[in-house]
């Protein structure tokens, strides 16, 4: 009996150990050579992110973090606006509507629109008030977001690329005024420290170039 | 609650001026812990108290250097969070002197100085240097530093002056978590909020308030990620000759602007989505 036992342990201890295996190799495979945790089209983890700054504030993606390469930035206060013009549209829409009603309700209409639109306006009013006094509780001196969006073959000037995405172009270095410029393939980078990384920015060609 | 705790602050505020005003004209430069005592005390919130106990004794240190062993978590695009690492050695000499070399957890090293005139940064690893003006003292320079420039300088509100009053606007909340013993020493965990972060902090339940472990947690963005350093080896008298603040530049070194400088130039101001 103790025999079979020992048998059966010592047949079932390699599966038990490939078993054991399977996972931790599926998870080295997807964290750290396999494309989906990559950023930055460099074959790279991220480092930078809202924690990476050690700050006191924060402005999180919602409020505009990462804003400006491409876009620009949508703050609370212009949220606050774009909801405030649509419902504006909504009550044109319903004002619209009203006037295939007969006259009479109009005018009693009109007049509870007029209230109900200063209402409207006096809660559009405070509520922007609000949004700009959380903006600027908000607006510290040490939260502000790095001022481009890395973004894989840019090619428009003021876009840039991460350095691990630069490594992989063909480039041709120069320095001009004691600063450096790459060519690579008739666009032109110049390397900025971003944070605490190296971007390269797509910039006009040099003076003579 | 809120008003009640900046109504609290704002008097402890005073008392820390006045308190300063006294520390002052007592001995020019020196710092005196026990005079944070009577702030603690005098100060409804202890918490509160505790952590501008802590604010006032750092921000009247006239120099220091402490090292600070970091992680950070880094939400990936895939959802899935990663921690990186560094390690930071500070050296401070008010009003206009500072060197912070950092060695990142993939080895890369780095050196920013600010030497009175101008504010760089190196990267040693790379052979790169960026370099700007700035006058002003230490605290204009940092500041300049992380708004303008936009530049990583983690926990950099520590090394303000202002630092009290930069707590005093941002604290919502703070409670004191308990007593806790990090290497056998009592330290009083603190936890405060603001408008926009939770923070911990654990300072010394006795003695020079000098904070020995910070936890900030970004609780609005994605995956609440985290910041935490444990301080070491603070030094209230650091042996710094004036060629610490400046960089040894090999000839070989390739000069950079900072992004911030490179999109001023290459864009319309409009274009940079940010406010002046």
């Amino acid at each position: 009996m103790t025999t079979q036992r020992i048998l059966i342990v010592a047949l079932a201890s390699p599966l038990l150990f490939v078993a054991t295996l399977s996972p931790d190799a599926d998870a080295r495979g997807r964290g750290g050579g396999g494309a989906r945790g990559m950023a930055g089209g460099g074959g790279e983890f991220s480092r930078a992110g809202v924690a990476s700054g050690g700050s006191f504030a924060a402005r999180s993606a919602y409020h505009g973090a990462a804003a400006g390469g491409l876009g620009g930035s949508m703050g609370m206060s212009d949220r606050a606006g774009a909801r405030s013009d649509f419902g504006g549209e909504r009550r044109d829409d319903l004002s619209g509507r009203r006037d295939d009603f007969t006259q009479g309700r109009d005018d009693r209409q009109d007049d509870r629109d007029e209230f109900r639109g200063d209402r409207q306006d006096f809660r559009e009013s405070t509520r922007d008030e609000r949004w700009d006094y959380y903006d600027d509780r908000r607006d510290r001196w040490d939260n502000r977001a790095t001022g481009v969006a890395v973004v894989a073959g840019a090619a428009i000037v003021g876009a840039a690329i991460s350095a691990a995405a630069y490594d992989d172009l063909d480039c041709t270095s120069i320095v001009v005024d004691g600063f450096s410029y790459s060519d690579c393939d008739g666009t032109w980078y110049q390397p900025s420290y971003d944070g605490g990384d190296i971007s390269y920015v797509v910039v006009d060609p040099p003076p003579g170039y | 609650m809120h008003a009640m705790i900046r109504a609290i602050a704002t008097g402890a505020m005073l008392l820390i001026t006045g308190l300063a005003t006294v520390v002052v004209a007592a001995d020019a430069g020196a710092p005196n812990a026990d005079a944070d005592v009577g702030i603690e005390a005098a100060t409804p919130n202890p918490a509160l108290g505790h952590l501008l106990r802590m604010a006032g004794f750092l921000s009247r240190l006239t120099q220091f250097s402490v090292v600070f062993e970091s992680g950070y978590d880094v939400l990936q695009e895939t959802g899935q969070k990663i921690e990186f690492g560094e390690r930071r050695r500070v050296v401070l000499m008010r009003p206009d002197r500072l060197r912070i070399d950092s060695d990142r957890s993939d080895g890369k090293a780095s050196t920013v100085v600010f030497d009175g005139e101008s504010i760089s940064v190196f990267d040693a690893s790379r052979k790169l240097l960026a370099s700007s003006q700035i006058e002003g003292n230490l605290d204009a320079a940092i500041i300049y530093f992380v708004r303008d420039l936009k530049m990583r300088l983690p926990l950099a509100m520590l090394l303000l002056t202002s630092l009290p009053q930069e707590l005093e606007a941002r604290v919502l909340e703070a409670e004191i978590v308990e007593t806790a013993l990090l290497d056998g020493q009592p330290f009083v965990h603190l936890a405060a909020r603001t408008d926009s972060v939770d923070f911990q902090i654990w300072v010394p339940a006795t003695g020079d308030p000098l904070p020995r472990r910070i936890i900030i947690t970004y609780r609005e963005d994605a995956g609440q990620p985290q910041y935490w350093a444990n301080f070491s080896r603070w030094d209230l008298a650091p042996d710094a000759p004036a060629s610490s603040f400046t960089i040894d530049i090999p000839e070989d070194v390739m000069r950079i602007p900072f992004l911030a400088e490179t999109l001023d130039r290459v864009r319309p101001a409009t274009e940079t989505g940010e406010t002046p």
